[in-house]
């Protein structure tokens, strides 16, 4: 099978700084990809980079077969995006903004507005649908923003943090949509912190740890391969990281001390 | 942390912070967070672009040079051979419109900032501290603004009236200022008490608007009415005096020099020191506590379970949708007209000045053929009979020049939206962005007063009005080519009056330009032939202005 996604050799970097060292990984269609590792490993950046956000990086990437930069920019359409605490026109109303990006995707008037609906009343928005976005709680920004990202019915989704805010029903929900959209065929690129839900969504987890991938493969797979049996474990074996008992007590002391 | 001189002089004054309930250590250390703070923040898109983080408080400080030109005006005031307390009164009532203005536009949002309060409030810190940490941290912008726009004036009365005219002057701002910042402070904690969420805020919102439009009128009113007042009569005390806090500052200043002494000097002079003091007193002690409780109803929010388009978005929504080309244009279209008719901070500029013509023009056009005992049928004869259509340009251009607010946004980084779209070059998001500037603002504007105007000045004229109202896209499209062209609404709201000082200049150029040319073709060749001239000059501008690729804005701008 074709990869949908093909990273291969990816750097880049701020300034002297260094954030991706050669990152290379495939996706295939279908798949849920969760994009793990610590702050600051560059999961945001390679996202970036994979929407044609970042031109200045160094190797290929090639989504739907060809280099993005070759391609031109309509497989972007076939892409939705939750960027990582996403700004948005806060003085429009959920409707408004929905529109607007529907618009811009260029989807037709009336499948817009009735899709809309749904999604909207089934995350239970639709009483602040014509309020300001401004007025919204975090959470139902979020579903605002997860409604945004698929409302042009995209192949491939880039999810980065999307549920943070959520309660616990919504994340539920969330879970079961994910795995509803990967049956659907839909390739998911789901990058968190919160290991308990990675752990449940993905099929293959991605761990990006000093600018290169430090691990790629099932939980399964990567359960045997470090010896832990959960994510978080293995999140702490691969990035070499055991000293946390350590660390919170000496963190204690100091502040009663 | 930076210690800052300020605060060094804020020291001298502690005892009396004290005195009102305040805990001052905390304060100057609040304050301290808040000058740092305004010096750190960066205001370009760019935030990974560490080389030119552009400071906030350098754009304030390099926007003083307008002021300190607008100072020299006024200063010549101080030369006319009035009595003191006339020129002084003059003067002040000429100062205070401007400071409660910019009191009103740019630091409502500082007296109104919820972000500290998530901080400060869960500490053990007093509301009053914190409502005393925000006033000193406006009154050290507004003493700024104050001496820039004074500067002037302080050198020339001193050299008119002595060197005593610098401290009492002095003094006198400083009140002023005490005053204008606890008017703002009063009226907002008022409207804090009756309304809430975003309800609470369009009501600060047109509150502001009327304001600064109310401002604009009153101050051309004033002069023009000080014109027939006998001067005499000015001099000598009236009881109307007491009202109008211009003539207790003149007072001070008067009766400091020595002039002019009476008993309604010094009891003026005693309302110029007692009012601001006791108003900012009051403020603090009583009214703080009361602001800081209802401050957090901004954040409630809304629920709107019946919701109905106005007529106007549905007909734009209906037709933006039959656009030829590009359907990004009509998504454009769409939104810009929902941004420019939702953001307050967009609204806040663009009302008061396209009011505020609105309102003055009738005047000014029937003002200047009024007399007494004139009938309505002479009147409009007379104006008929003049060149007074041409002051349609007025509207026209107050409602093109500020076509530069699509560029900003009050959620500009929201921006990022448009690079993730499939669009192979950013040309119809900038296009759609002034069509739907054009379509939401400048047609409706057009066609109110096209039809106005028609009343005043019948068919006769009908042609050459019209050709006034095409200056208007004309005018805009004009503008757009001529400054940077950025993704729409996709900077940091800034006030665009005082971001450049040549924009002023450029568009009363452009102006001048199209009615002269208007003028020329109507004497000497054929308004048709110039009508012809627009739409071609619309037509054109509208396709060579765009030729935009994503590399000429700003790149890795996400």
């Amino acid at each position: 099978m074709e990869p949908i996604i093909e990273v291969k050799d990816l750097v880049m970097s701020y300034g002297n700084q260094a954030v991706l060292k050669g990152v290379n990984f495939r996706v295939y269609p279908g798949q849920v990809i969760g994009y793990i590792g610590p702050n600051g490993a560059g999961k945001s950046t390679t996202i970036k980079i994979i929407l044609g956000l970042i031109a200045k990086y160094h190797g290929t990437v090639k989504v739907f077969g060809e280099d993005i930069w070759k391609q031109g920019v309509f497989y972007k359409g076939r892409i939705g995006y939750v960027p990582e605490n996403a700004d948005v026109y806060e003085s429009l109303s959920g409707h408004e903004y929905i529109s607007f990006v529907g618009d811009l995707y260029g989807v037709p008037a009336e499948i817009l507005a009735a899709r809309a609906t749904k999604l909207v009343t089934l995350l239970d928005l639709s009483d602040f649908y014509h309020s300001r976005i401004s007025s919204y709680s975090k959470g139902m920004r979020q579903k605002l923003l997860i409604i945004a990202s698929v409302i042009h019915n995209p192949d491939v989704l880039f999810l980065d943090e999307p549920i943070t805010g959520l309660d616990v029903n919504s994340v539920m929900i969330f879970k079961e949509i994910i795995a509803g959209l990967a049956r659907q065929g839909k390739t998911v690129f789901y990058s968190s912190h919160i290991m308990e839900v990675v752990e449940k969504i993905s099929d293959r987890i991605i761990l990006l740890h000093k600018g290169v991938v430090a691990a790629d493969g099932t939980v399964e797979e990567l359960q045997r391969a470090t010896l832990d049996d959960s994510l978080q474990g293995i999140f702490s074996t691969v990035t070499g990281f055991n000293n946390h008992k350590g660390i919170a007590d000496h963190f204690v002391a100091a502040v009663v001390g | 942390m930076q210690d800052f001189a300020v605060l060094k002089l804020l020291d001298r004054f502690q005892s009396a912070f004290r005195r009102m309930g305040v805990d001052y250590r905390l304060m100057r250390r609040i304050v301290q967070v808040k000058l740092a703070l305004d010096g750190r923040r960066v205001a370009t898109l760019q935030m990974s672009d560490a080389t030119a983080p552009e400071m906030e408080d350098n754009r304030f400080f390099r926007s003083m040079w307008i002021y300190v030109l607008a100072s020299i005006v006024k200063a010549v005031l101080l030369l006319m051979d009035w009595p003191l307390f006339l020129v002084m009164t003059i003067y002040i009532s000429l100062l205070m419109p401007a400071l409660m203005m910019t009191m009103v536009a740019d630091f409502s949002v500082v007296l109104l900032d919820l972000r500290d309060r998530m901080i400060l409030s869960p500490r053990p810190v007093e509301a009053r501290t914190i409502s005393a940490a925000r006033v000193v941290h406006i009154l050290i912008y507004l003493s700024v603004l104050t001496g820039a726009l004074n500067l002037a004036g302080l050198v020339v009365g001193a050299y008119r009236f002595g060197v005593l005219f610098i401290p009492l002057m002095l003094v006198s701002l400083f009140l002023l200022c005490l005053l204008v910042v606890a008017l703002a402070s009063l009226l907002y904690t008022a409207a804090l008490k009756y309304f809430d969420g975003e309800k609470l805020k369009d009501m600060i919102n047109a509150f502001q608007v009327i304001i600064m439009v109310g401002m604009n009128i009153g101050l051309v009113l004033f002069l023009r009415t000080f014109r027939l007042f006998d001067l005499e009569l000015a001099v000598s005390w009236q009881w109307w005096m007491y009202l109008l806090p211009p003539s207790w500052f003149a007072a001070l200043i008067s009766l400091g020099m020595g002039e002019a002494v009476s008993a309604s000097m010094v009891r003026l002079t005693a309302m110029a020191i007692i009012i601001p003091i006791s108003a900012m007193l009051f403020y603090v002690k009583v009214i703080s506590p009361v602001f800081e409780q209802n401050i957090a109803k901004f954040a409630s929010v809304e629920r709107v379970l019946h919701h109905r388009e106005s007529i106007f978005t549905a007909v734009l929504r209906k037709v933006s949708r039959l656009l030829p080309g590009s359907r990004v244009v009509g998504a454009l279209v769409r939104g810009s007209h929902a941004l420019l008719t939702k953001e307050r901070a967009l609204k806040l500029q663009l009302y008061p000045s396209i009011f505020g013509t609105l309102l003055l023009m009738p005047l000014v056009l029937v003002g200047s053929h009024w007399e007494e005992g004139i009938t309505f049928v002479e009147l409009i004869a007379r104006l008929r009979a003049g060149p007074g259509y041409y002051s349609l340009y007025m509207i026209i251009v107050s409602a093109a020049t500020m076509i530069p607010l699509i560029w900003f946004s009050e959620n500009h980084k929201a921006a990022w939206l448009y690079r993730a779209m499939p669009l192979p070059e950013p040309t119809p998001i900038v296009r759609g962005a002034v069509l739907g500037y054009i379509v939401s603002l400048v047609l409706p504007i057009s066609v109110i007063s096209y039809a106005v105007m028609m009343l005043l000045f019948g068919f006769e004229r009908a042609l050459d009005l019209f050709v006034i109202v095409m200056g208007g896209p004309l005018m805009v499209l004009i503008i757009v080519r001529l400054t940077n062209k950025r993704l729409p609404f996709s900077e940091e709201v800034v006030r665009i009056q005082t971001k450049s000082g040549v924009g002023g200049i450029l568009t009363l150029g452009i102006a001048g330009g199209l009615a002269l040319a208007h003028w020329l073709f109507a004497a000497h060749v054929s308004l048709y032939a110039y009508l012809v001239l627009q739409v071609l000059g619309i037509l054109y501008l509208w396709q060579t202005s765009f030729p935009l690729t994503w590399q000429a804005l700003d790149d890795d701008s996400v």
